[in-house]
C-alpha cells in the first residue's frame, strides 16, 4: 500500500506533556499529519464524526477514562484492527495487567523513560515502524511492541 | 467462528493481477515478483480502469523509479529469505550484483522512500518471520534460528527482544492468550 503520509492522533490532557509530544513530532522524518485530542470524550467524538481513521493513536495513560478496564476493547471494536494502531504511554512499568491489554488490541505500550532523548527514539520508531506496517501491508495482528 | 488464515502476500499478488489482467481482456507475461509486461498496446482507458481496479486490492502501480528500486531490494531480500538461500557474499555485494546499481546509490534510495535503512529493514523483516513462524508455524526457537541464519537461539532471542520489547516464548504465549481471548 502507498501513503502519502501517517496520519497520527495524540491524546493527551496535560498541556505541557502536549507540547512537549508536538515538538518531537515536528523532528519525524516519516511524512505525517499530527491532530490532537484533549481528552478521552474529545477522541470518541472525533472517531465517530471523521471520514477517515488515523492510522495510528497515541493516547496517554493518565487520561481517566484509560484506566478502566475495556476500554480499550470498546475502543478496539469502534476501529477495524487491520487499519489503525493503538498505543500508550505511561510512567508506569508494564505489570501483568498488560496481557489483557494487548489481548483487547492494545499495539504498543511506552514505559516513558526519564532520558527525554530516549523518548523521542522511540517515537520516531514507532513511526517508523507503523510507516513499514501500513506500506509493505504486515499482519497487524501480530504488531506488538513494549518499550 | 473464528479462524486464522495464513497467505503468501506475492502469490496473493500475483493470483490477484492475473484476475484482473484477465477481466480486461490484457495479454500478458508476469515476470518475477511484481512485474508484468504487456504482450500489446492498450488503450489509457482500460489501463486506467486496470488501475482503479488494483487499488480497490490495495495495489498500486510503482511509477517512480525511487520506490521501483526499493521495491526490487525488498523483493531480493524477501526472496533470500523465503527460499533460504542466503548468499556468500556480503548482502551490499549481492543486491550491487543483483541489481547492478552501486551499494551507496541502493542504501541513499532507501533511506530516503522507506525512512529507515537496509540493515534495519533486514533485521524487521526477520523479525516478522520469526514471529509468524512461533504464530502460525509453531516452529521452535532453533528452527526459525536456523531457518533466518541466526548464529544461535540467543542472538535470535536478543534481537526479538531489542526489536519488540519481549522475549520470543513471551511473544508466543501472548499471541496465544490474545487469540483464546478474543475467540
Amino acid at each position: 500500500m502507498y501513503t502519502d503520509k501517517i496520519s497520527i492522533l495524540l491524546v493527551e490532557s496535560d498541556p505541557v506533556e502536549r507540547q512537549y509530544l508536538e515538538s518531537i513530532f515536528r523532528t519525524v522524518k516519516v511524512p505525517h499529519g499530527l491532530s490532537i485530542c484533549e481528552s478521552s470524550q474529545q477522541l470518541a467524538e472525533h472517531l465517530r464524526y471523521t471520514q477517515e481513521l488515523p492510522h495510528l493513536i497515541l493516547l496517554s495513560a493518565n487520561l481517566p477514562d484509560i484506566s478502566k478496564l475495556g476500554y480499550f476493547k470498546k475502543l478496539r471494536e469502534s476501529i477495524k484492527p487491520h487499519s489503525c494502531t493503538l498505543g500508550v504511554y505511561s510512567k508506569e512499568t508494564a505489570t501483568d495487567g498488560i496481557r489483557d491489554l494487548f489481548a483487547s488490541g492494545l499495539n504498543i505500550y511506552i514505559e516513558k523513560p526519564a532520558d527525554p532523548s530516549l523518548l523521542d527514539k522511540i517515537i520516531k520508531e514507532v513511526v517508523s515502524v507503523n510507516w513499514q506496517y501500513m506500506t509493505d501491508g504486515l499482519d497487524r495482528e501480530r504488531f506488538i511492541l513494549k518499550y | 467462528m473464528k479462524v486464522y488464515v495464513k497467505c503468501n502476500i506475492e502469490d496473493t499478488c500475483r493470483a490477484i493481477l492475473g484476475e484482473q489482467l484477465d477481466r480486461f481482456g490484457i495479454r500478458y507475461t508476469l515476470i518475477g515478483s511484481g512485474c508484468v509486461q504487456f504482450e500489446e498496446v492498450i488503450s489509457m482507458h482500460t489501463y486506467q480502469e486496470f488501475i482503479t481496479a488494483l487499488q480497490r486490492y490495495n495495489i498500486h502501480i510503482l511509477d517512480n523509479n525511487k520506490t521501483l528500486l526499493v521495491e526490487k531490494i525488498k523483493a531480493v531480500v524477501i526472496a533470500l529469505y523465503r527460499l533460504n538461500k542466503l548468499p556468500l557474499i556480503k548482502m551490499s555485494s549481492y543486491l550491487e550484483e543483483k541489481l547492478g546499481t552501486s551499494y551507496r546509490t541502493l542504501a541513499k534510495s532507501f533511506v530516503e522512500v522507506c525512512h529507515m535503512s537496509i540493515e534495519e529493514y533486514i533485521i524487521r523483516y526477520k523479525i516478522e518471520r520469526a514471529k509468524e513462524m512461533l504464530v502460525n508455524e509453531f516452529l521452535t526457537l532453533t528452527e526459525i534460528a536456523h531457518t533466518l541464519h541466526y548464529s544461535s537461539v540467543a542472538h535470535l532471542s536478543n534481537q526479538f527482544k531489542k526489536v519488540t520489547g519481549f522475549c520470543p516464548k513471551e511473544f508466543q504465549g501472548l499471541m496465544q492468550y490474545k487469540r483464546i481471548n478474543t475467540a
